[in-house]
Order: C-alpha cells, then structure tokens, then sequence
C-alpha cells in the first residue's frame, strides 16, 4: 500500500513536469507564430503602402496636416479599432506614440524644421489585405507616414526631394506588436524604389 | 509474562521478512518499470522542447538578419541602399580577424552587413591624404547625431563607402580612437584606399558573419572585428544557398558558388568581389540541429551523430530547418 502510494506520487510529480514542459512549449510556440504572423503583416502594410504610394503623384498630399492630408484606401474607418487581443487601439495615441519615438531619433535637435511628422496613412485588419477569407489571420495593421529630415526645406508637411518615410506596425495576439520602417524614394522616371527598409526592434 | 505476550512482542522470523520483501519486488517491480518509463518520456520532452527552442532562436535571427542584408542609412546615399554598391551578403567570412580570401565562396558561411534602424552616414570635411590618416568627419551636417563625433564613438563598427559607383571602394572598420577624427588602427587591417570627401560616406554598420563550426557542432557568430562566439550548440549542419532573378524574371533561380566567384570582379583589393554577389534576391538557410543529451538520440537516418537510446520513450529526432529569405534591401540596388 504504502508503495504503491509512494510509486503514485512520484509519477504525479514526473507528470506535473511533463504538463509544464508542454504547457510552456506551447505557449512558446504559440508566441512565436504571432510574432511571425505580426511581422509579415507588417511588411505586408508597407508593401500595401507602397503600392497606394506609387499611384499618389505629389507625396505631399499624404503629408499635409490632418485632416487635410490624403490616406490610403487601406482604411477600415474606425479610429478606436479593437486589436486581435481584444484591447482597443487607440489610433491618435498611437500616432502620439509614434511621433515621441520618432523625436528620439530623428527629432528637433537633430534635424530642426525639417524633422519628421508623422501622418496616420492606413489602417484596417489584415484580411483586407488578403484576396480571400481562407486565411484568417489575428492581425491589426497600422501605417504612417512623414516627410525625411534631409530635404532641407524647413516643412514637414511638404516633399521636396521625392524621398519620405514609411512605418508600419502590426498588433497580434498577445500583445505581439512588430514594426517595419522603410524609406522610399521616387526617380525622376516615376519609379518608387526602396532606399532602406527596417525591422524596428 | 503469558507466552501469549511473549509470542506477540517476539518480532517476525527471518521466513517473514523474506517472504514480505519477496511480495512487495514483486508488487514494485512493474510499477518501477512504468515510472522509469515517465521519466525518460519527461527527459527526453524536455530535451525535445530545448531543441525546437534552439531551432526558433537560430532560424529568426539569421531570417532578420538577411532581410535586413544592404539596408542603407534612410537617407543620403545617392543610388539608395547598400546593396547597389556592395555585397550584402558574401559567402565567406569577412573581417579584421582570419578573413577568408577576397573571391572565395563557401557554402557554411556567411557574411550579412547592413546599417542598423537608427544609423544615419555623414560625410567626410576632407579629403583622406593617404589611406592610413584619420577619417575627418563633418559633423556639421542636419542628422548627426550629438554623441561622439557625429554619433561615432570609440568601438563604433562603421563602413566608409565610395559612392561613385559599385565597387568604387569601401572599407568596413572599428573606430579604435576618436579625436578630430576617426582611427582606425590595429586590428583593423589598412583601409584599401584613400577616400574623397566629395563621394565618401561613412556609416555605422552591423556586420554579422555566420559560421559552422563542425568540428565543435557550433554555429558561430562574427561581429567582423573581436568578438567571435558560439550562437548555437549541436547543430549538425549548416548550408547557405543564394538566389538570382532568373531570365525573364520568372522566379529566383539558385546561383552555383562557382558563379559567385568568376568575375566579373569589382572593388578594390582586398575587398574585391564577384559582381554577381550584387545580383543576389535570395538567400535559402537549413541548418540541421540535434538534442544535446546522447541517451535520446539513437540511430538511423533520423540522427547525423548517433546517440545511445534503444527506447522508444527517449528517441528525439534531429531537427532541420529550411527556410528561405528574400533580401528586402536589394530591390534598391542598380
């Protein structure tokens, strides 16, 4: 008898371990599939951005001030959307936050007038970017935009060297959060081509 | 006393005790063989969860690395990313210490460089006299940063670039001291050329060279200057693949090493490179890992290193992973 209780409790304890060694690697797992789906939703936003961008002829149009500026038809028209995790996403926070970020980097001190503004550009979950619903994909997706700090011409608001910014966040489950932050460029042929494009950490 | 007290205060024979030992093997016995059983099971899920983790660390940092392979500063480089004018990634390892030779391809290493989220370039004040003299940076220009010398500081891993033209010359070094200038002394080899004030840039860089190790069954991460250390342990093999456009733009197709290194040649010496390096879109990485402890590993075509488990409770297979990469950064380049 005695044994046989001994013998039990020593297998609860090994299957108490092997609850917790699977229960972790599955919310290990479960982690790293929302961050992999919230960063290729993120670059999936700025290619999105990208082509909206290419059709737009004068930049600055995306980059006059609120509510004047153009945004993309990647616009879901909400502007407290509710996140994958349930959470709202306050859009005007968010693009508060975004703009703090930024004047770390690339603010005032370093580039005066010209230093960037953020736009809110996009905004919609990432089944609008898919061509079907096969795939169902818990993913918000967040794009702005700003004029680069280099051109020199003491406005933000303007493009005046066919150069601007792109950021674009993605919110999955879990509080997953993943960024992309490109920077493209048009030629004088019309071409929009990536200069330089960014996972932000 | 009664004999009846003294029977019941006189202990078990030695018949008894034998006989109850007897009894309870047998009773213990099968349920020792099931919990030795659970027990391999929880070591050997344990180590399975250890390799699939190794497995996800491994595979996202090199996938963000060679994503991010020939990003240039945001701004300031005249035909957009690195990417147009050097080898974002190169077959080979590259660096201060032990580089492989310029023009030589291996297929289990790597070399990625790339200037970080927050790097910027400045521009030379002047013109470099010889190619050993300090690097005079102009700090004046908008975007500099405020530490150091416009943000390069002791230690800073940093490429000056001759932006005329692909291959015009770059040099990747570590700024060893800061004054009105940059250094870049020793350890850092010589830099392959005097640069321009009117075409040069200098920029931070992250210079990552990965590396299979196999007699040590490592992969191994390079930062290009000092730091040379394990990334990953019992990992079994290591292949990197390059991808070009194909003709007719009709998907990548994989490009031979031998291709990579038969010219034609850019670049300056010793830096000099195979052009179709500047071609690559594509990158496919498998690498093979195995459980660190040999009593789960047994034998077969399921383990390159057989181990010395005979258990089907204990068997954790190696694990491969391939995956393939597209260089967002190379869309930039000429």
């Amino acid at each position: 008898m005695t044994v046989a209780l001994l013998v039990m409790l020593l297998l609860a304890a090994i299957g108490a371990a092997l609850v917790v060694v699977t229960t972790t690697e599955t919310l290990i797992s479960a982690s790293y599939r929302s961050a992999q789906e919230a960063a290729h939703g993120a670059e999936g936003a700025v290619e999105r951005a990208l082509h909206d961008l290419s059709t737009t002829p004068d930049w600055s149009l995306v980059l006059a001030v609120p509510p004047a500026n153009l945004v993309s038809t990647f616009d879901d028209r909400t502007s407290m959307p509710r996140g994958p995790d349930g959470r709202r996403l306050d859009l005007a926070a968010l693009t508060v936050e975004r703009q703090r970020d930024s004047d770390v980097r690339a603010g005032p001190s370093g580039f005066g007038a010209d230093s960037p503004q953020w736009r809110l550009y996009a905004h919609a979950p990432i089944e609008e970017l898919l061509p079907s619903a096969a795939i169902v994909l818990p993913v918000y997706l967040i794009v702005w935009v700003a004029d680069e700090g280099l051109d020199g011409d003491g406005n933000p608001a303007i493009d005046s060297n066919g150069t601007i910014l792109v950021h674009a966040e993605a919110f999955g489950t879990g509080g997953t959060r993943r960024a992309v932050q490109a920077s493209i460029r048009r030629s004088a042929e019309g071409v929009t081509r990536v200069v330089s494009w960014h996972r932000v950490p | 006393m009664s004999d009846e007290v003294k029977k019941r205060e006189g202990g078990f024979t030695l018949i008894e005790i034998l006989v109850a030992l007897a009894i309870l093997t047998i009773a213990a016995a099968p349920m020792l063989y099931v919990t030795a059983g659970a027990q391999r099971l929880a070591h050997s899920q344990s180590e399975a969860a250890d390799l699939h983790q190794r497995a996800r660390v491994i595979a996202e940092k090199i996938q963000r690395d060679i994503a991010m392979a020939g990003a240039g500063p945001p701004l300031d480089l005249p035909l957009g990313s690195l990417s147009a004018y050097i080898p974002a990634v190169i077959p080979a390892r590259t660096g201060a210490r032990s580089p492989d030779a310029a023009l030589t391809a291996f297929d289990d290493r790597c070399s990625i460089v790339y200037v970080p989220d927050d790097g910027w370039s400045a521009r030379l004040a002047v013109d470099m006299p010889d190619q050993s003299a300090g690097i005079a940076i102009d700090a004046s220009i908008p975007g500099c940063p405020a530490a150091g010398l416009c943000g390069f500081t002791a230690g800073t891993r940093a490429l000056i670039l001759d932006t005329t033209v692909a291959g015009a010359g770059h040099d990747a070094f570590s700024v060893t001291a800061l004054d009105a200038e940059l250094a870049h002394g020793p350890p850092n080899p010589p830099l392959s050329k005097a640069y321009g004030a009117a075409t040069a840039r200098v920029m931070p860089i992250v210079q990552r060279v990965y590396h299979f190790d196999r007699a040590a069954r490592r992969l191994m991460l390079y930062d290009g200057y000092q730091s040379d250390v394990p990334l990953v342990d019992n990992v079994v093999d290591a292949r990197f693949e390059y991808f070009v456009d194909a003709a007719g733009g009709v998907g990548p197709r994989r490009i031979a090493l031998t291709e990579l290194i038969d010219g034609p040649v850019a670049g300056l010496p010793p830096n000099q490179f195979d052009r179709d390096l500047l071609r690559i879109r594509l990158m496919r990485v498998t690498l093979r890992l195995q459980a660190a402890a040999d009593d789960v590993r047994g034998g077969g075509a399921w383990f390159a290193r057989p181990g010395r488990s005979t258990s089907g409770y204990s068997l954790v297979p190696d694990v491969e992973v391939s995956f393939d990469v597209a260089l967002r950064n190379a869309r930039g380049g000429s």
